[in-house]
Order: C-alpha cells, then sequence, then structure tokens
C-alpha cells in the first residue's frame, strides 16, 4: 500500500486531489446555494428546508459534514503543499515580470483561497456554531429552529452583508480559473469538448455566486424582511 | 536605434548578481538579439570588461541553447520565436530591455544569462527514450502509424528542450516539457511496452528537481518557441493517472 502514499505525494498525485476536491467544494456550492434560495419563499419554506436537512434518515446531515470535512481539508493541505513547493522552485523573482495570458483568477489563486477560508470559518462561527453574531435562541411559531429570522437578523448588519457579498465575488473568481482548471488536471483536454468544459463551469460557478450575493442584497434593500 | 540594456550580471552560482546597465548604440534593426549582444560585447572586450555571457549554439532556432527573459518574457516579445531568431526590428529607437536569466531553483546560474539545464538532462534519462535490441535497420514503415499519432507525436518531439516553459512559468513547473517528452513516445507503437514507466519515472525525476506544480495558466504555452500545446500536459495527467493504478509496482 506505499504506492498510494507515493502516488498522491507526487506533483501530478496532489493536483488530482486538488482537482478532486475542489470539484465536490464546487457541487456542494451549488446545492448549498440553492437551497438558500429558500430565503426568498419566507420563513415556512426555509426553516422546512432547515429541518428536514436536520432529520435527514441514516445520518446523513453529518455523512454530508464529515465528507465536507475531508473535501476541504484535503484542499487546503494540498494547497498548501503545492503552493509551498511552487515558491520554493522560484526562489529569485525576476525583476522585470510579465504575463503573456495567464488570467488575474489564475494568478491569485492561492490568496483568494485564504480569503474564501477566512470567510468560510466566519459562516461556520455565525451560521453553523452560531457563537458570533448571533442573538438567540431563535424558535419559530411552529417551534422548529428560526434560521429564516437568524439569516434575516444577521444580513440586516450591513457590514456582516457586505462581508458575506465580498466573499460570494470572490468564490465566482476563484472558481473562474479552478472550475475549468480542474478538467485539465484530471487529464480532460479535448477539442471536441473543450469550449464547453472552460466555458459552462465557470459560468455556472459565476451564477451560484451571484446568487448567494442575491440573499444579503435582498435582506438589505427590504425583499427579504 | 539606441538602445539601453538592463543586463543581470552574476560571476558564478553562489555569488549574488545584479542588473548593470550599458547603452547599445546604433543597432540595425536586422541584426538578431544575439548579434546585439555580440555587438554590445564587443565594446565590452574593447574596455577590457567581461562581456556577457549567454548560451548560443545553432543560432537558427532549433538548438534550444540560447536562454534568456526578455523584458520579463521568455525569448521576447514574438511568439514561436527563440531569442536567436529575434530580430531588433521588434524594438523601436530609445526601447529599455531587461535581460535576465531563466529563474528556477532547478537552473541554478552558472554565469550570468547562462543557467544549469541538466535537470533536463535528467528527465530524459530517466524515460525520454525507447529500449531496442540494435540490429538490421528495420524497413521504413514496417509498422504502421495512423497519421494522426504520427503528426501528434511530431507535435510533441518538436520540444528543443530550451526551458521557456520552466522560465515563463509563474511555478517554475517543468511539466510542458516532461508532457512534451512523455508524449511523443506515447503516441508511437515503439514507445508502448515502456510507457508506464517511463511516465511514473520522469515525473518522479521532475520533482526531484525542485521544479513547481502546473496551475494550468498556460504560460509555457504562449512562450514555447515551438508551440507546444498544454493539450500535451492533458496527456500526461491521464498516462500518470493510469500508470499509476495500472503499473505492477
Amino acid at each position: 500500500m506505499v504506492w498510494i502514499g507515493q502516488f498522491f505525494n507526487s506533483s501530478l498525485g496532489a493536483k488530482y486531489l486538488m482537482a478532486l476536491t475542489g470539484a465536490g467544494a464546487y457541487l456542494f456550492l451549488i446545492g448549498h446555494i440553492l437551497g438558500n434560495l429558500n430565503m426568498f419563499l419566507g420563513a415556512d419554506a426555509m426553516n422546512s428546508y432547515a429541518l428536514t436537512l436536520k432529520t435527514l434518515p441514516f445520518g446523513a446531515l453529518w455523512i454530508a459534514r464529515i465528507g465536507l470535512v475531508f473535501v476541504f481539508g484535503i484542499h487546503i493541505l494540498m494547497a498548501i503543499k503545492l503552493t509551498r513547493a511552487n515558491k520554493s522552485a522560484r526562489p529569485v523573482s525576476y525583476s522585470k515580470p510579465s504575463t503573456v495570458q495567464a488570467s488575474l483568477a489564475s494568478r491569485t489563486m492561492p490568496l483568494t483561497g485564504l480569503v474564501v477560508l477566512a470567510f468560510l470559518i466566519f459562516h461556520l462561527a455565525h451560521f453553523t456554531w452560531r457563537i458570533v453574531a448571533y442573538d438567540g435562541p431563535l424558535i419559530d411559531t411552529s417551534g422548529r429552529d428560526d434560521v429564516y429570522t437568524m439569516v434575516l437578523q444577521g444580513f440586516q448588519q450591513p457590514v456582516i452583508s457586505m462581508f458575506y457579498m465580498l466573499a460570494m465575488l470572490l468564490v465566482g473568481f476563484h472558481l473562474s480559473h479552478g472550475a475549468k482548471s480542474m478538467f485539465q488536471t484530471l487529464g480532460l483536454n479535448n477539442k471536441k469538448y473543450n469550449l464547453l468544459i472552460t466555458t459552462a463551469p465557470p459560468l455556472l460557478g459565476w451564477v451560484v455566486a451571484l446568487l448567494g450575493v442575491s440573499i444579503p442584497i435582498a435582506v438589505l434593500v427590504g425583499i427579504i424582511s | 536605434m539606441n538602445l539601453t540594456l538592463h543586463v543581470w550580471r552574476q560571476n558564478g552560482s553562489k555569488t549574488s548578481g545584479k542588473l548593470v546597465t550599458y547603452n547599445a548604440n546604433n543597432v540595425s534593426e536586422d541584426s538578431s538579439f544575439l548579434e546585439m549582444l555580440d555587438e554590445v560585447n564587443e565594446g565590452l572586450i574593447a574596455n577590457d570588461e567581461e562581456p556577457i555571457a549567454f548560451d548560443h549554439d545553432c543560432r537558427e532556432g532549433i538548438c534550444g541553447s540560447c536562454s534568456m527573459m526578455i523584458n520579463g518574457v521568455a525569448h521576447g516579445p514574438e511568439r514561436h520565436t527563440t531569442a536567436c531568431q529575434l530580430h531588433m526590428r521588434s524594438f523601436k529607437d530609445g526601447d529599455e530591455i531587461y535581460i535576465e536569466p531563466w529563474r528556477a531553483k532547478a537552473f541554478p546560474i552558472i554565469k550570468d544569462l547562462v543557467v544549469d539545464r541538466n535537470s533536463f538532462d535528467k528527465v530524459i534519462q530517466a524515460g525520454g527514450y525507447v529500449s531496442v535490441s540494435t540490429g538490421g535497420v528495420p524497413d521504413a514503415n514496417a509498422i504502421p502509424i495512423g497519421k494522426d499519432y504520427a503528426d501528434s507525436a511530431m507535435d510533441a518531439a518538436e520540444c528543443i528542450g530550451c526551458g521557456a516553459c520552466v522560465a515563463s512559468c509563474k511555478n517554475a513547473s517543468a511539466m510542458l516539457f516532461v508532457a512534451a517528452k512523455v508524449s511523443h513516445l506515447a503516441l508511437l507503437p515503439q514507445g508502448q511496452p515502456e510507457r508506464k514507466n517511463r511516465v511514473l519515472n520522469m515525473v518522479k525525476t521532475m520533482d526531484d528537481a525542485g521544479f513547481g506544480n502546473c496551475t494550468n495558466q498556460y504560460e509555457c504555452e504562449a512562450a514555447c518557441p515551438k508551440g507546444i500545446s498544454v493539450e500535451f500536459i492533458a496527456k500526461m495527467n491521464r498516462d500518470f493517472l493510469k500508470a499509476g493504478l495500472a503499473s505492477k509496482d
């Protein structure tokens, strides 16, 4: 079994893990944002959606949570490993650096990733662990956990809303490179479908990110109240 | 035309270097970039100064010796062009030109613009060949090879090993070079028996040499004087995955 460690410790092995976990996080984001659009349907829809997630059979919520810890954990570990190797591969930088075709997003992946990670920790502390900016416990008239009011109260604070919006835009930016880069890393590069895989996944990433931005905006302007 | 050059001068791998400014006057736009440097060197020699060291050999764009970053771009501003085939008509009077060596841990500087590219040779030694028993010369076309495969193998085999991909990569990754060397044999029947071990060994040697990792920014493809496509990197990624899962050891 030594080969597994050697395989994933290689540059390409680490890149496969980066791409696969990136794809996992991307798919999770799509589901997570789509579910949260229940905020637009009102308190009943949002709270019943939250209750459904919490009461999924076979402990599915916890299985998903553990899965996500692995997905994000491996993505972060591989990012550290690969970025460190990349930095050490060029100890002396160019006096006059220049870029021909690399996109800004592709060149700032470690930075945008780091900001998104900081946001992720805040987001968990805010809405999952509920240890910052949470004024609860909140229970709705049916006796359910009142997630709707929690999100509403959270996003009514402009500073928090702005941070969420900025983070979602950075997620869209991060995905504008990541969501197409993962195909190349996994060896999927073919003229037949290159146009599709280099445009559709980043575009969907932007759509999902903007849907994420729409929730705090809707709260701030009073569409959700 | 008259130019101001900022050239990296460094005595050896152990010493530190710095950019030194020189004036190149009355440069003909018909001269090549290396001829322009030759003229600057003649001036330096006449003044009893040490000439600028740079690699060159064929000066026909096929040997892969010339290697310099010109204003931050490997081999200079013209696409699909080596520094020796770059002509001064690509610049204009009064330009300031920064000339630096390839910068990578795996390419230590020997002197000025000359770097040690032995790490590329080590990658080739790890599998960039086919082992064949020698004997009589086989008949031409004895082994049928589809034109698509032959063309693609030739596209990969165009790599001259200059190192522009490493130099231009933001991560000093050698994956375009290694992918080209892995692919041109993987596309041919003669390369099949050693295909799995070839990609595993060449990637391992690349990793051990201290190159960075590809982040799919494709600066290498833009800098490659032979226009090697990043499709070959995807092909290497596929081959390594298959070999990693299917090789016997």
